[in-house]
């Protein structure tokens, strides 16, 4: 809901100048609108049509790249931290990649040709009486392991979920 | 147009080609888009399986083979029970046989890897199009509200320097503004003169 402010200041002669203080007319003016819409049918939301700039996430240094001490899961995790705490910085070439160990009959049976899920949210069709990451690569039983090691589940720690879910836009251009 | 942020992710398999041949060196590396750099680059398959944290390098000056850790090596990857330590057995097999330009074994074919990219962000434009007229809606007025008030305030803080000058030289003011300090340049000038043009 939009507010409006004016600020006003008068002054009537040039004597007004000379005087030591003058009179100065504060106006205020708030007002609450909201778009409402009757028949969804008239709108059509186009989400994501165009990309306006990269910013970060598409380059090619592993996690575990950049940090200098620890075993290697304690510097992915220390990388796959710095990544998610720091989201504006953007001066230095951050991590990207990950890699995980899989056998090849996984990807033959066709568990990994689509789609796949490295945090702990499960895909639409994992979810069931099981609830197991099939398409994460080795499985259950490997999400479990890089999970405890390297705190996948930390990818979504401070999302705004209801923001997701509203569309709720950051800025407007143009 | 409206603008966010947004956050995709993508994945890339290394597998190894079912017909390699001795002689065929890093069959297993791939090429994949750099968006950092904008080109492509090369990512070789012993670069991959140190960052997946099973394997580090050798300390050995020169020596190229990976060193196996014990990590979760009894982990299960499959229905059928191949262990984790199996995997990084025929994986190290495979980076060796690509490096050496030998063929690899039925076994260490088994061995593959997954690259995963999961937070690559763009500012994204999105855009709302409506059918015009009241069939569709209307923008609804809340409650609103206008204040007006008077405050006194001192002109001196607010006035900028330029006005303050003008103040100092208009007729109100019965005050004159000081000399300058003569400088050498003005006494070569017949600086009396020239001073009391410029004063008010």
């Amino acid at each position: 809901m939009p507010s409006i402010h004016t600020h006003t200041y008068t002054f009537s002669s040039p004597e007004r100048l000379l005087t030591p203080f003058v009179p100065v007319i504060l106006s205020h003016y708030t007002g609450h609108f909201k778009a409402m819409v009757s028949k969804p049918q008239n709108v059509f939301v186009l989400r994501d049509v165009m990309a306006n700039g990269y910013r970060m996430g598409g380059g090619t240094k592993f996690f575990g790249s950049k940090s200098t001490t620890g075993t290697p899961f304690e510097k992915i995790r220390a990388d796959l931290q710095y990544r998610l705490m720091n989201p504006e910085d953007i001066t230095d070439e951050a991590p990207s990649l990950l890699a995980f160990p899989m056998l090849t009959s996984q990807y033959d049976d066709g568990h990994m040709d689509t789609v796949m899920s490295v945090t702990s949210r499960l895909l639409p069709w994992e979810t069931g009486t099981k609830n197991e990451h099939k398409s994460f690569p080795g499985g259950e039983n490997m999400f479990k392991f890089y999970n405890e090691k390297i705190g996948l589940r930390q990818v979504h720690f401070g999302e705004d979920i209801r923001a997701a879910e509203n569309m709720d836009y950051i800025s407007q251009v143009c | 147009m409206l603008e966010r942020f947004t956050q995709v992710g993508e994945f890339y398999v290394m597998t190894c080609p079912e017909n390699v041949k001795t002689g065929a060196f890093d069959f297993m590396d791939i090429l994949i888009y750099d968006e950092e750099k904008d080109r492509h680059v090369k990512i070789g398959f012993r670069r991959a399986l140190l960052a997946t944290g099973m394997f580090t390098e050798s300390t050995t000056a020169g020596d190229l083979d990976l060193v196996v850790t014990t990590y979760g090596d009894n982990t299960d990857m499959d229905a059928a029970g191949t262990k984790l330590s199996s995997w990084k057995t025929n994986a190290k097999a495979l980076e060796e046989a690509s490096r050496g330009g030998t063929v690899p074994s039925a076994d260490a074919k088994s061995a593959s890897l997954v690259l995963a990219r999961p937070f690559i962000e763009h500012a994204m434009l999105s855009a709302v199009m409506a059918v015009s007229g009241g069939d569709t809606g209307a923008t609804v007025f809340g409650p609103s509200d206008m204040q007006i008030s008077v405050r006194v305030a001192s002109i001196v803080r607010r006035l900028p320097v330029t006005s303050l000058v003008l103040t100092l030289h208009s007729p109100f003011v019965r005050r004159r503004t000081p000399r300058s300090r003569q400088s050498k340049g003005t006494f070569a000038f017949n600086t009396h003169t020239y001073i009391h043009i410029f004063l008010p």
